[in-house]
């Protein structure tokens, strides 16, 4: 494959391209899901293709096919150089920053390759975790699935880099409907590692599935919070869905050189108290593995923010060339459909030194709001207002921790709340996700994020008036 | 066509002979131009995939593959891994059959030649428009980000059953991001709009609007938590149906009960004024098609009638087991149009096609001007993220208008309007405006409801 991959690079040179790279992916996945006892789907898919980019003129051009003969390929390699010739009129007269060669092979550790596992064994794990989480006649639906895939890259550009990356990636997730008087609530979690089937082997998922549906049955009876501005600590998954929207996506670099994000034009400023301290990291415990991104860049740990002052946005080699900056290994694509664009790997806060208690003790009113069951969140980075959910949460009330409330929607400025994070927790945990992604610019990627529990003094929470 | 149709039928046969005793394919060739831009283009991009899926049934154990290749050792190996996971199935007491042959409707609208043919030079030259459109509007605006695209999609499904069917489409999009900047200040504005030709969007008169709602957001700012008379905007309201029915109206989500809809059927569950139909051969409907992913015709079915709730939406299997015909609303893809690029991947499961919310008489400016206090919502973030079950909706508003006397007053951004959607349908809405308009495949007018919470400052 290195060898096609070759030739259609050499051929976007010969044909006039500045710099040419071909990407080739291979993917398998499955997905078994689970519901009230029966199997309802079993899917397998396999996806498999290359995708040209070629710079020509200062304009790209990008084409892909699924098409693997030698004669389409070529088709797609003048497609592409057609669209960068027709793109040139109204086009940016984009570089790429300068990187040297790379030569290299990485992948996740996997011991038990989730193709080589038959239906018969997925559907079993699925069915006993799924068992688990009926708990009795107030759960009205549990749906439990196992997710699996492999994806397989492999990256030539003009300049000879080639690196082949192998990512494998296992979880389960649990979704439960509990039912009470007329009401209804559903909570859903799942967990996922870069791994292979011996992560979903090596767990007691239905203590995992039960404690879903024993929350669900909780929250359906719990009251709404109060809707208003309100201190919070925020748990280890809603920090990392906080600094993903609030944050990750404002120091994407295309956002920046557009002008876009609210973060445009304040590197070297003071956006946050000292004890905050932010990474994008492309690999980490817990996290999503992306050692190097879609351009074949290393993707090291890259500080956003260092003690509260932003250091650096995320580059791709065309925004890194357009501020004159380093590549920060941050362009990524969903597959070899798409272009790499500038994304978030695995976007954390560091932790310091209070626990739990000393962050609630701070707080004469307020909510100790939970990732767990919450359905992701979203943000507009141009006027920086993010949003996301939270799962079941609790009351925290002259420093105590007390009863619980409902999901709920938690609403805030990008450049606002950031400065109001006063006390940073002495945990630290960095989770992914096999079922879900990011979404940008109609493409989806695995991320992960993280960080230790934190003490935010004004967030916005949306309730009972 | 005719090849994908062929691919189709030799993978059922090919099943048939591993030991299915029913077996179905879907073949699907997708074709996608891209644009982006800001101020300048930012890159194009062409792609296009052929893919098969795969439905096989040993007696009532199913099992589904698919691959990205038609290929003959490819598709051999498909077909083996659907059979064999169907074999390692339990078995579905519920199962009955796969589609038997029942034609097809007429679907106008949903082919259009001009847009199948274009290519990246069409893109090219109408962004160049729009910029110069914005920046010669006014020199705060600056177009921050944009996209262009068009595709078309062509399927065939062939089963066990004798059906053996071929349907194509095109689609075309467009959206903007237009930001407002002046003395610090700033603002941004958001428009779009999915179509099934190029030559329905109207992109100057979106760019247009969306140059508008940036300077009108300059200094935009959260107002203190209050409880108000709130307008959805048509496209907003739209996309509410959407995170409130798509989950939940589905006969699937009533069987399983996951639905808040389950023992409500024949019952008062809104107004009398609030009218749903799920159209699947509407003209130029963005899921309309002469029949669903899984070889049934497509039609219009009255789901809420005069706040009466009339109709789940059905494909084979649920239909089977309600012992009724089903309303062709099998689906392979739970997501948007331009995410159909690969719906061979999916099985087929119950889900809207063009779902409508009938139109009231008010025009939209009689929503601003018969409200004395309010807030217009004119862009949101987070609203599907509301929950579908217990009805409590919230959105994250980036984009409103505070609404004094009848009159747009100052803009709004980070407040969050929440309340609780099955009131809002049975009582709270009390203006429906006569300016349909779609967000996807959902269709709906703006709507005023009255006493939502808005959490702010």
């Amino acid at each position: 494959m290195e060898d096609v991959l070759s030739k259609l690079v050499d051929e976007a040179r010969k044909l006039g391209a500045s710099y040419s790279e071909a990407r080739f992916q291979d993917i398998t996945s499955t997905m078994v899901a689970v519901e009230n006892g029966l199997l309802r789907a079993y899917e397998s898919d396999r996806l498999k293709g290359i995708g040209i980019r070629v710079l020509l003129e200062g304009a790209w051009g990008y084409s892909s096919s699924n098409e693997m003969g030698l004669s389409g390929l070529r088709r797609n390699v003048r497609q592409a150089i057609k669209i960068a010739k027709t793109s040139r009129k109204g086009s940016l007269r984009i570089g790429v920053c300068a990187r040297k060669a790379v030569r290299d092979r990485a992948g996740v550790q996997v011991k038990i390759d989730p193709d080589q596992v038959g239906p018969e064994e997925k559907i079993k794990v699925c069915i006993e975790a799924n068992k688990a989480a009926r708990i009795g006649d107030r759960i009205k639906n549990a749906t439990t699935r196992i997710g699996t895939f492999a994806d397989k890259r492999l990256f030539v550009n003009s300049e000879g880099s080639i690196v082949e990356l192998n990512s494998s990636m296992a979880g389960l997730g649990q979704l439960s409907v509990a039912f009470s008087e007329g009401k209804m609530e559903r909570v859903a979690d799942s967990e996922s590692r870069c791994a292979g089937f011996e992560f979903i082997q090596g767990k007691d998922w239905t203590g995992f599935c039960r404690e879903i549906s024993e929350l669900a049955v909780r929250a359906v009876d719990a009251q709404a919070p109060s809707a208003g501005s309100f201190e919070v600590v925020a748990d280890p998954d809603l920090v990392g869905l906080i600094l993903h929207e609030a944050f990750g996506h404002a120091s994407e670099g295309d956002l920046i050189t557009t002008k876009e994000s609210v973060l445009h034009g304040r590197l070297g400023s003071k956006l946050a108290g000292p004890n905050v301290t932010i990474y994008d990291q492309g690999t980490v415990e817990g996290g999503y593995f992306v050692p190097y991104d879609d351009e074949g860049t290393p993707k090291a740990q890259t500080t956003i923010v260092d003690e509260g002052v932003l250091k650096g946005y995320l580059q791709s080699r065309q925004t890194a060339a357009e501020m004159s900056m380093e590549t920060t290994g941050n362009a990524r694509a969903m597959d070899f459909e798409n272009t790499p664009i500038v994304r978030q790997t695995n976007c954390y806060m560091k932790h310091q030194d209070h626990s739990l208690e000393e962050l609630a003790e701070g707080i004469e009113k307020g909510y100790y709001v939970r990732g767990r069951g919450a359905g992701g969140g979203q943000v507009d980075v141009g006027g920086g207002t993010f949003t996301f959910a939270v799962g079941p949460s609790y009351v925290i009330e002259k420093g105590e921790i007390r009863e619980m409330v409902r999901g709920t929607t938690v609403s805030g400025l990008v450049l606002e709340t950031l400065q109001t994070i006063d006390a940073v927790g002495k945990d630290l945990k960095i989770s992914t996700s096999v079922f879900g992604g990011c979404g940008k610019g109609a493409q989806t990627v695995k991320v992960g994020d993280g960080g230790p529990h934190i003490r935010i003094r004004k967030i916005t929470i949306g309730g009972k008036a | 066509m005719a090849q994908l149709l062929s691919s189709a039928k030799r993978a059922v046969r090919l099943a048939e002979k591993l030991g299915a005793t029913e077996a179905e394919a879907y073949v699907s060739h997708t074709v996608q131009n891209w644009l982006t831009f800001h101020e300048k283009i930012d890159s194009a991009k062409t792609s296009q995939i052929t893919g098969i899926g795969v439905r096989a049934a040993v007696d009532k154990r199913i099992g589904f593959s698919s691959s990205s290749s038609v290929e003959p050792k490819d598709l051999e190996n498909t077909v083996k891994m659907a059979v064999s996971i169907a074999k390692a199935s339990q078995p579905d007491p519920e199962w009955h059959s796969l589609p038997k042959n029942t034609g097809k409707a007429s679907a106008e609208g949903i082919f259009d030649k001009k847009t199948a043919e274009i290519e990246t030079d069409t893109l090219v030259e109408k962004s160049i428009e729009i910029v110069d459109l914005v920046r010669k509007r006014d020199n705060r605006l600056i177009p921050a980000r944009g996209a262009l695209a068009t595709g078309k999609l062509m399927c065939t499904m062939a089963n066990s059953h004798g059906i053996q069917i071929a349907k194509k489409g095109t689609y075309a999009l467009f959206s903007i991001r237009v930001k407002a900047e002046e003395a610090g200040k700033k603002g941004t504005g958001d428009e779009g709009c999915e179509a099934r030709s190029w030559k329905e969007i109207d992109f100057e008169d979106l760019a247009e609007e969306a140059s508008r709602r940036a300077v009108k957001s300059l200094n935009a700012s959260p107002i203190p938590s209050t409880k108000t008379t709130v307008i959805f905007t048509n496209d907003i309201f739209a996309r509410i149906l959407d995170v409130m029915f798509t989950g939940t109206i589905n006969a699937e989500a009533i069987q399983k009960g996951r639905s808040p809809w389950l023992g409500k059927m024949g019952q008062q569950i809104a107004q009398d004024t609030f009218n749903v139909v799920d159209d699947g051969i509407k003209k130029g409907g963005i899921m309309s098609w002469g029949f669903d992913d899984e070889g049934v015709p497509q039609r219009k079915t009255q789901v809420i009638d005069r706040g009466v709730l009339k109709s789940y939406l059905y494909d084979t299997y649920t239909a089977a087991k309600d012992k009724v015909v089903s309303t062709g609303n099998a689906r392979r893809s739970r997501l948007g149009t331009f995410s159909l690029a690969r719906p061979y991947t999916r099985t087929p499961v119950p889900a809207p096609t063009n779902f409508v919310l009938k139109q009231g008489d008010a025009k939209r400016d009689e929503l601003i001007e018969e409200t004395r206090e309010g807030v217009l919502v004119l862009t949101t973030i987070g609203e599907w993220l509301s929950n579908s079950m217990s009805g409590a909706l919230s959105a994250t508003v980036t984009n409103g208008v505070l609404v004094k006397n009848g009159e747009l007053s100052d803009p709004v951004k980070g407040v969050i309007v929440s309340g609780n959607f099955f009131e809002m349908i049975r009582n709270t809405i009390d203006l429906v405006a006569n300016d349909m308009r779609n967000d996807g495949s959902f269709y709906s007018p703006s709507v005023r409801v009255q006493q939502m919470s808005v959490a702010g400052r």
